[in-house]
């Protein structure tokens, strides 16, 4: 009590008064989130608006003699008549390791019930994408734990991958299995006391969601020890269109001061399709002119602002990355739809799920034939290069024979070969959910594929036998996992082990 | 009614032509309103209706207030009235109202921009610093 006492008489002594000069204006008209405002002369663009009882806005028109504003929150006692002033600041976030762990809104006020977030910096909301120079080639791997995704479309710090499909077929899980991953390499990292290995952080928007399901990823992450790696922005169904429009800017704020001390980041936008329909309604709102299915002519400049935040940043400007993985839900697989053309042409590749893929059981869906990676093997290491080369030719090969073999026609011993090893590989490339790969097991299971090791394997088996190679080779040879793991390469000596292994495991059953 | 974006324009050209220097002048905007009252039909009553918006936010924008917790006495609003003339271009007018709330001080409304010497408006920035703001 005497310590607050002491504040307060320090704060009385310290206070000076003085002339305030501010802008002011006058709620003409309000609705739908949106309040038509006469004065606020100098206001500048995405300036925060103050309404008072702690409700904001954000001034998003500039007209002759109004201004538009979005209220951020409260716009239901925002009423005609109300004086509003000028902050003279733009909108900003608390960002920093302290915001780890946490579930947040999209102005970063905590949602978890955890008490306030004792955070000491701010970023803007809305920031210019780094420079060209500032950049540099994306080299190092982000690893999914995805066998599918790490093998044939290989992500990389820096990079921005955009996850695209129908409804329920995936797309979140894929999302949420690369945070569990990464959060199980910093978990090893940090036991290990390995400097050389960067952790990566992980920020999930959720854009539109309903809250059961940000409710469900949340959990998932707490339950596999990720929640502490990862900060939850939250701005679900119930919440504005103004709330769920600035989300993935917020979200992209708080990755960017990782990206900013040196450190690395994973930003996921689950999902921009939402916020595209948020941003339209906002547009919608404040009467500015509509384009292509009513949406405001500049839901490119959105999206394309937003996603160029993502970079890998030179040594020279700290060596930072922002990694994203935006998401875009299709209807009836539609990707020649506008909104998922736009974030198609602006993103570094896509992941494409199929819901007829997902409903044969072959999850992650992905579709290789179209999933491409731009970045490819540069964001491989070595030994996965190696093992999971000629993957994608093989599996191409694999689909183009597997029709003739519906026409029942004979086909000679390669075919054959060539549409049973596809089988098995595709069979490898099913993964249970919240179950990500190690890199080295994935360069094991590979390799052990290219070497025939599953040849003889029934197709429905192979996942069978797949993990109990894997748990045969933790059991008797960890140190050549270490060592793939930790060379990043297949040496003379390691594919001498894994002949061993293999040999040994076959010998036994 | 509803007000098209031709009687807007309309309406926009009507305004430049009553100003001198920047200053709508009274006898202009009589002579403009007069001559379109003599046009028939609903375009001259929405050019009218976008007109007097117009004015309406020219006087709003360019009016002073002065609010003060006591009456100012004939003197004082006379010493006030002289100092924005001298320094301040005012173009629609000075006024003078009361309002309790301000415990005391001063607080001057140039049309939108508000120049704020009150001891309530003194309170609520101590109150800001104290919780942290």
């Amino acid at each position: 009590m005497q310590s607050i006492v002491a504040d307060i008489e320090q704060t009385l002594a310290q206070f000076h008064p003085e002339a305030h000069c501010e802008d002011t204006g006058k709620v003409m008209e309000v609705g739908d989130g949106v309040a038509r405002i006469e004065g606020l002369r100098n206001i500048r663009l995405n300036e925060m608006i103050d309404f008072g009882n702690g409700i904001t806005g954000i001034a998003l028109n500039l007209e002759e003699n109004s201004v538009g504003a979005v209220v951020l929150s409260g716009a239901e006692t925002v009423h005609e008549g109300q004086t509003v002033r000028s902050t003279g600041r733009l909108l900003e976030i608390p960002c920093g390791r302290a915001m780890l762990g946490r579930v947040v809104d999209s102005l970063g006020r905590p949602l978890d019930g955890k008490g306030p977030i004792d955070a000491t910096e701010m970023n803007p909301v809305e920031r210019p994408a780094p420079g060209i120079i500032g950049r540099q080639s994306v080299s190092a791997p982000l690893q999914t734990g995805i066998l599918a995704i790490d093998a044939v479309i290989p992500i990389g710090r820096g990079q921005r991958e955009l996850i695209i499909g129908d409804r329920s077929t995936g797309k979140t899980t894929i999302a949420v299995d690369t945070i569990i991953n990464q959060a199980r390499l910093n978990h090893e990292a940090e036991i290990a006391v390995d400097t050389k290995i960067h952790p990566v952080y992980s920020v999930y928007v959720a854009v539109g969601q309903r809250q059961s399901s940000v409710a469900q990823v949340v959990r998932a992450l707490e339950e596999r020890g990720a929640l502490k790696y990862t900060v939850v922005v939250a701005a679900t169904a119930s919440d504005s269109a103004a709330m769920q429009y600035l989300a993935p800017f917020s979200g992209t704020a708080i990755g960017e001061w990782f990206m900013d001390h040196g450190m690395d980041a994973l930003v996921v936008y689950d999902d921009l399709s939402k916020h595209a329909v948020a941003y339209r309604q906002m547009s919608l709102v404040l009467r500015r002119p509509s384009g292509r299915e009513a949406y405001p002519g500049d839901i490119f400049y959105l999206h394309s602002r937003l996603l160029e935040r993502s970079a890998c940043m030179s040594k020279a400007c700290g060596g930072g990355t922002l990694t994203s993985l935006p998401i875009i839900e299709t209807q009836t697989g539609d990707v020649s739809a506008y909104i998922p053309t736009n974030v198609i042409s602006i993103t570094d590749g896509q992941i494409y799920l199929e819901s007829d893929l997902f409903h044969q059981g072959i999850r992650p869906a992905m579709s290789i034939g179209i999933s491409v990676s731009r970045v490819g093997s540069a964001a491989q290491t070595k030994a996965m290069k190696a093992v999971a080369g000629k993957v994608k030719l093989e599996l191409a090969q694999y689909y183009e024979m597997k029709e003739f073999a519906q026409f029942g026609s004979d086909l000679d011993a390669k075919t054959v070969a060539l549409i049973e090893h596809g089988k098995r590989i595709t069979e490898l490339f099913k993964q249970v959910q919240y179950n990500p790969f190690p890199v080295e097991e994935q360069v094991v299971q590979l390799w052990a594929a290219q070497q025939g090791f599953f040849n003889n394997t029934p197709v429905e088996k192979t996942r069978e036998v797949r993990a109990k190679l894997i748990e045969f080779v933790r059991m008797r040879r960890k140190d050549l996992l270490k060592d793939i793991a930790q060379q990043k390469q297949l040496t003379p000596e390691i594919k001498k082990g894994l002949e061993e292994v293999m040999a040994e495991y076959q010998s036994l059953t | 009614m509803r007000i098209a974006r031709q009687h807007r324009r309309n309406a926009r050209l009507l305004w430049q032509s009553v100003l001198v220097n920047g200053v709508p002048d009274a006898d202009l905007i009589r002579e403009a309103v007069q001559t379109v009252r003599q046009h028939e039909g609903r375009g001259a009553e929405a050019v009218l209706r976008c007109f007097v918006q117009r004015l309406e936010v020219y006087i709003r924008a360019n009016r002073v207030g002065v609010v003060s917790a006591d009456r100012l006495s004939a003197q004082q609003q006379e010493q006030l009235s002289a100092l924005f003339l001298e320094t301040e271009s005012v173009k629609a007018g000075i006024s003078f109202s009361v309002d309790p709330a301000v415990i005391g001080g001063m607080r001057v409304e140039k049309g939108y921009r508000v120049t704020d010497l009150t001891i309530a408006r003194q309170l609520e920035i101590l109150q800001d610093k104290l919780l942290g703001k």
